[in-house]
This record gives structure tokens, C-alpha cells and sequence, in this order.
């Protein structure tokens, strides 16, 4: 499989990142007042400049890379782990889910969940102090925020601790 | 007023208990967190922020300190016993703990690392006493013409220096400075990125930003790559650090402390590059410079110096100026702005006693670190055996409740989950992280000196080269960018020249 440089991947996205925030992001989603001025004080004004510097970074990455990185054929390291993709995934899914059950099982519920699936897509190393700290971890630390700190942590109608 | 003055108000809020406990238990936290292979001193404070919501300013600044200084004492202890630093800074520290370690000598080698930094911390604070009071009175007649140059030159050099490609150091802070534009506009009130979004009205949360950016990626990079939690503990040996091996490391002790202050003061360096220089220098100047390497005691003192050092001084910027010099003062200045104080000149003269309360807390530290650090040598295979298949789950739930518990906003949540694949993508691509935070909590102040500045004159850039003080800090960065460039072409020679050989 073609496997392309980090810097190209960089330097691409950057290029195509900039753009679209110069053509769309920007001017669709900062607000410009009409009464501005000078361009330089306008809201728009920094993001522009920001959006600019992104992209000659991006151009100049790629340069780099053509110029510079493949002449001198500069060894890119690749750590492929067997299975890692997939389990990256699987934590993309777990974060995803947590932050959707937060406000239906609340924190603890949630938390308990996220911390087993965990253990589960790591491979389910010592079972049983994990299912005693999924349980406990979750326990303490609203123990702290909510009664210590006072940080209302959300709870659920169904499960509720005092 | 100065530190006479101030001094009676800030011995009450540094001596109270409360104050204290605070400290020692930060430096106890720092030790063991820094010492577990994976954790590392950026880590440990990110995580600790969050308990310090419920607490005075005082407490909460200085059990961060605590963490901050126990974490790069404790990275060292894992680096000399299982040749794995437990923070980058303490990478050095390998080259001759570990050989020490394998030939018996570990408890010599622990114990010279803990004596070179608790004298390298004690230097470095006194150097922060010394100079960030007379540097923030200066800064004071900084206008915002020179507080906009000074930033750019400081994210300049940060950018430069934090990864191995000047391009991705930069791109790096313009993504931190896009982040930062979210919200509503400093002049006009009008929206910027909100997305019709009133969550993202007040811009993004701090918190949520810097731990999506330092925990969520070694979690997710956890996730890949498991480790293998196997680790040949090293015994610690019955052999001990004499007062003569001491006095005759003291040299390359105060040198590296030296080249730790020095180097800490300038944003961007840090500890790493630190300890690397300490360590080469006392090599230079060592009677015994063919054991370095081998296991040579001076090695381990230069190191520990290097890295120590550095702790004081990066207090410096942030505390005088408000910028800060890596990314964990940058952790820090989270602390001071959520507890309602805004580091800068003015800090010295709007909070003078509790400046003047956190010197007084950094020196105690040090005395802290000196009991903490020989009762963790001692433990630290406990602390070892914590097995990061439990760890990582843990932080990540630990993540959740601390960037809930900052707003009580889940929303606050998807944002560090959203900046934590971000993170891992920079992570993946080896782009620094360390720029994009510190200009995400530069930007504003960044905009809005260069916005007030050309409201001054009208829209005219002149006024952005009216003093001495913005010539100074254009030619630093012009330097800063020539040196930079200069440093990657004289790689590419070197790199052509290798493959002409071959």
C-alpha cells in the first residue's frame, strides 16, 4: 500500500485547512460589523492572518519535503502495532459514548461503563482490581467534587447517592 | 512596594496549615506521579488542577508548585532503576544513573540526583526571588506595542524549539491562535467561530483545552500500544552518597544549576535541553570525563542540576511578564486566572502577598523535596508495580470529572475530547503540542495588544517599532528564525555530506 510522508499529510492538510477557512469558515462565521473602520481592527482581521500563516506553513512543508526530506531520503519511523487501529477506533467509540450517556447515567453510571469497556479493548489485564477500581474510582472522586467541592456532579433520576 | 513590605502578609498565608499540607502533599503527588513510567510532570499538574478549584489561591498555586517540582525530582528515580525517565527531562539522567544502577550503585546514584535537585531548586528559587521583582517593575513601563512584541517573540521561540521542525512548531502555534479567536470579539462583541453555539460564546475552556491536549493522546496512544508492564526494578544497593562525592560533584552542581536558571528564564527551552547542556558542560570540564557514560556520579549531579534548575526560573517570565516559559507554567497560569489573577507586572502590585507568599512556599519546597524524595527512593517499587492497564482508564475518567467540575458544563467534556484527538493526530504527525497551548492562552493577549496598539495610532504599524524595548524584541526574533533556519541547513550539509560517504 502507497504509504505517503507525515509532511505530506501535513503540509496538504494545512494547505486545504487554510482554504477553506479563508473562502468559507471566515466569512460565513465572523461576524463583521459594518462601521469598521480600519481593516486591521476588523474581527476578521486576526483569523485571516492566523489562516494565512497555516497555509504558507502548510506550502512551505511541502517544499520541504520535495526539496529537502526525499532528496536527502530522511528515514520516516513507522510504528505499526498489530490490532492498534482497531482498537483505536474502539476508543473513539467508548469517548463518543460516554459523552452521549452523560446527562442519561449520569457521571458515576458513565464512568463505571467507560472505565469496563476500557479494560475490555485493552485486553482484560487483572480482572478482578479492575472491576473493584472501575467501581471504587468513579465512587471517590464524586465523593471529592460533589461533597468537598461542592460541584453538583449529574445523576440520574433512577440512581441517585446522597 | 517591596519584599520588605510585603513580607509580614506573606509569611501569614504561607504559614497557615492549610498552606503547607498543601505543599507537601503536591510534592508527594509530583514525586510518585513523576516516578510511574508513562505519567510524566505535565501530566500530574494538568490532573491536580482540577482539585484545586475548591481552594484559596495560595493553596492551590502552591500544591501545584508542589507537583510541578516533585514531578521532575521523581521522573529521575524510574530513569536511574528501569532506565525509563519518567519525564523527558530527566532523560539525561539515564546515561550514567542506569550504568551506576547496574553495577550496584543505584542508592548512590538516587541519592546524589536527589542532593543535585534539591541545591539546583534551591538556586533557581533564589534567582526567582531575586530577579522576577526587579524584572516585573521594568515591565511596567511596557506599553502594548511592547507586550505584542515580546509575545510574538516568545512564541517564536517556542514554536522553534519544542519539536524538530521549525514548519510544524509554527504550525503548531497558528492552530493554538485559531482556537483562541473562538468566541466573541474583544473590540466588537461580535461572534467569532461560535457556530450559533452559546456554549462557545465565552470561547473554549482552558482546562478542557490543556488536558484534551496532554492526557486524552497518551491515553489513545495507550489504547494502540499497550506496554508491556514487565520492568526489571534495579536494587537500590547498600551504598550511599558521601559528603565528599558531593563536594567534589559541586561544581558541575552549580554550573548546571546555573545553565538550569539561565535557561529557564527564556520561554520555550525547558528542562529537557537543560539537563542535556548541564550534562555535556560538566563532561567538558570533568577529571573524569571518560567515565561519563559508564556511570560516573558527576553525571547524574549535572543532570539532576540541569533539570532542577530550570523550576525557579520559568516563574520568571510567567510571574513579571504573563508569559509562560513551558508548557507546565503554562498549566500554571491556568491556576492563577481561574482563581482570579492575572500574572504580569501589575500581579506585583495588585497581589504582592501572595507573589511574595509562593517564594517563600518554592523555598519550602525544596525542603519538602529533600524528605519526600529519600522516603519515595525507598518506595519505589511500589510505585513501580502500579500497572498502567489500570492507570489509563482511571485518567481518563479522572479527565472527565475535573473538566466537568470546572463549569459544570458536559459540553466542556466534548471539547477536551475533541482537542484530545486533535492532540493524538499532532502526536501521530510529531508535531509539538507545547506551541498550540501556549499560544491558545497567548492569543488573546497577543490580539489584543496589536488591536490596542493600532487603535493608538490610528492604523498605522509604526507605532509597533516605537521604543528601544520593540527594536530589542524584533531583533531577538529575527535571531530566533535565522538561528533556527541556519541550525536546519547545517543539518541538510551534514546529512548530504553522510550520503555522499555512503
Amino acid at each position: 500500500m502507497l504509504r505517503l510522508h507525515n509532511s505530506i499529510w501535513l503540509g496538504a492538510g494545512m494547505l486545504l485547512f487554510a482554504l477553506f477557512l479563508i473562502e468559507f469558515l471566515i466569512p460565513t462565521w465572523v461576524i463583521t460589523p459594518s462601521n469598521v473602520r480600519k481593516l486591521v481592527l476588523s474581527p476578521d482581521f486576526w483569523p485571516y492572518i492566523v489562516a494565512g500563516l497555516l497555509g504558507l506553513g502548510g506550502a512551505i512543508l511541502l517544499l520541504q519535503y520535495y526539496f529537502i526530506t526525499r532528496p536527502l531520503q530522511i528515514p520516516e519511523e513507522h510504528d505499526d502495532v498489530p490490532g492498534g487501529n482497531m482498537r483505536i477506533a474502539l476508543v473513539a467509540a467508548i469517548m463518543a459514548v460516554y459523552y452521549i450517556l452523560l446527562p442519561y447515567l449520569g457521571m458515576i453510571l458513565a464512568s463505571v461503563l467507560a472505565y469496563v469497556a476500557f479494560i475490555v479493548v485493552i485486553g482484560l489485564p487483572r480482572k478482578v482490581a479492575a472491576a473493584i477500581i472501575a467501581i471504587v474510582l468513579p465512587l471517590l472522586l464524586y465523593g471529592f467534587f460533589d461533597h468537598l467541592a461542592g460541584v453538583p456532579i449529574p445523576q440520574p433520576d433512577f440512581f441517585r447517592l446522597p | 512596594m517591596s519584599f520588605i513590605d510585603y513580607a509580614p502578609s506573606a509569611f501569614a498565608l504561607v504559614a497557615q496549615w492549610s498552606s503547607i499540607i498543601s505543599l507537601f502533599v503536591g510534592v508527594v503527588v509530583g514525586v510518585v506521579m513523576g516516578a510511574i513510567p508513562g505519567m510524566s510532570a505535565t501530566m500530574a499538574v494538568a490532573l491536580t488542577l482540577p482539585f484545586t478549584f475548591a481552594m484559596s489561591p495560595i493553596q492551590g498555586i502552591l500544591l501545584l508548585l508542589g507537583v510541578y517540582k516533585g514531578g521532575i525530582f521523581g521522573g529521575s528515580i524510574p530513569a536511574i532503576l528501569i532506565k525509563t525517565p519518567g519525564t523527558p527531562a530527566s532523560s539525561a539522567t539515564v546515561l550514567d544513573g542506569y550504568p551506576m544502577a547496574e553495577k550496584g550503585q543505584a542508592g548512590k546514584a538516587l541519592g546524589m540526583a536527589l542532593y543535585a535537585s534539591c541545591t539546583a531548586d534551591m538556586i533557581s528559587n533564589l534567582s526567582l526571588i531575586m530577579f522576577a521583582g526587579w524584572l516585573a517593575s521594568f515591565a511596567l513601563s511596557f506599553g502594548p506595542p511592547e507586550f505584542f512584541t515580546l509575545i510574538l517573540f516568545s512564541l517564536t521561540i517556542i514554536a522553534g524549539v519544542s519539536g524538530d521542525n521549525l514548519l510544524k512548531g509554527l504550525i503548531s502555534a497558528g492552530m493554538g491562535l485559531l482556537l483562541a479567536t473562538i468566541g466573541l470579539d474583544l473590540v466588537y462583541g461580535t461572534d467569532r467561530f461560535v457556530f450559533d453555539e452559546p456554549n462557545l460564546m465565552g470561547g473554549l475552556n482552558f482546562i478542557a483545552v490543556l488536558i484534551g491536549l496532554f492526557a486524552i493522546p497518551e491515553i489513545i496512544e495507550y489504547a494502540r500500544k499497550p506496554r508491556n508492564e514487565e520492568t526489571k526494578v534495579r536494587q537500590l544497593g547498600d551504598r550511599h552518597v558521601t559528603f565528599a562525592e558531593y563536594r567534589r560533584c559541586l561544581p558541575s552542581i552549580l554550573r548546571g544549576s546555573v545553565i538550569g536558571v539561565i535557561l529557564g528564564s527564556i520561554p520555550g527551552i525547558g528542562a529537557a535541553p537543560s539537563a542535556f547542556l548541564s550534562y555535556s558542560e560538566a563532561r567538558r570540564n570533568s577529571k573524569n570525563k571518560e567515565n561519563f557514560g559508564k556511570g560516573e556520579i558527576e553525571g547524574v549531579a549535572a543532570s539532576e542540576a540541569g533539570n532542577n534548575g530550570v523550576c525557579g526560573a520559568t516563574l520568571i517570565p510567567l510571574l513579571a511578564l504573563g508569559v509562560p516559559g513551558d508548557i507546565i507554567t503554562a498549566i500554571i497560569i491556568g491556576a492563577f486566572m481561574i482563581h482570579g489573577l492575572q500574572p504580569g507586572p501589575m500581579l506585583f502590585a495588585t497581589n504582592g502577598d501572595i507573589v511574595y507568599a509562593l517564594f517563600m512556599g518554592l523555598i519550602l519546597s525544596s525542603v519538602f523535596l529533600l524528605g519526600v524524595g529519600s522516603v519515595a527512593i525507598r518506595l519505589f517499587r511500589f510505585i513501580a508495580d502500579v500497572p498502567s492497564s489500570l492507570l489509563f482508564p482511571g485518567i481518563l475518567v479522572l479527565c472527565v470529572y475535573g473538566v466537568y467540575a470546572v463549569n459544570n458544563s458536559i459540553f466542556d467534556v466534548g471539547v477536551m475530547f475533541a482537542v484530545g484527538w486533535v492532540g493524538y493526530v499532532m502526536l501521530r504527525l510529531n508535531v509539538p503540542a507545547a506551541p498550540f497551548l501556549i499560544a491558545f492562552i497567548l492569543g488573546p493577549l497577543l490580539e489584543d495588544n496589536f488591536r490596542q496598539s493600532m487603535l493608538m495610532s490610528g492604523g498605522s504599524g509604526d507605532i509597533l517599532f516605537r521604543s528601544p524595548i520593540t527594536w530589542v524584541f524584533w531583533t531577538f526574533t529575527v535571531i530566533t528564525v535565522v538561528a533556527l533556519i541556519r541550525s536546519g541547513l547545517k543539518e541538510r550539509r551534514n546529512r548530504l555530506l553522510t550520503l555522499e560517504e555512503e
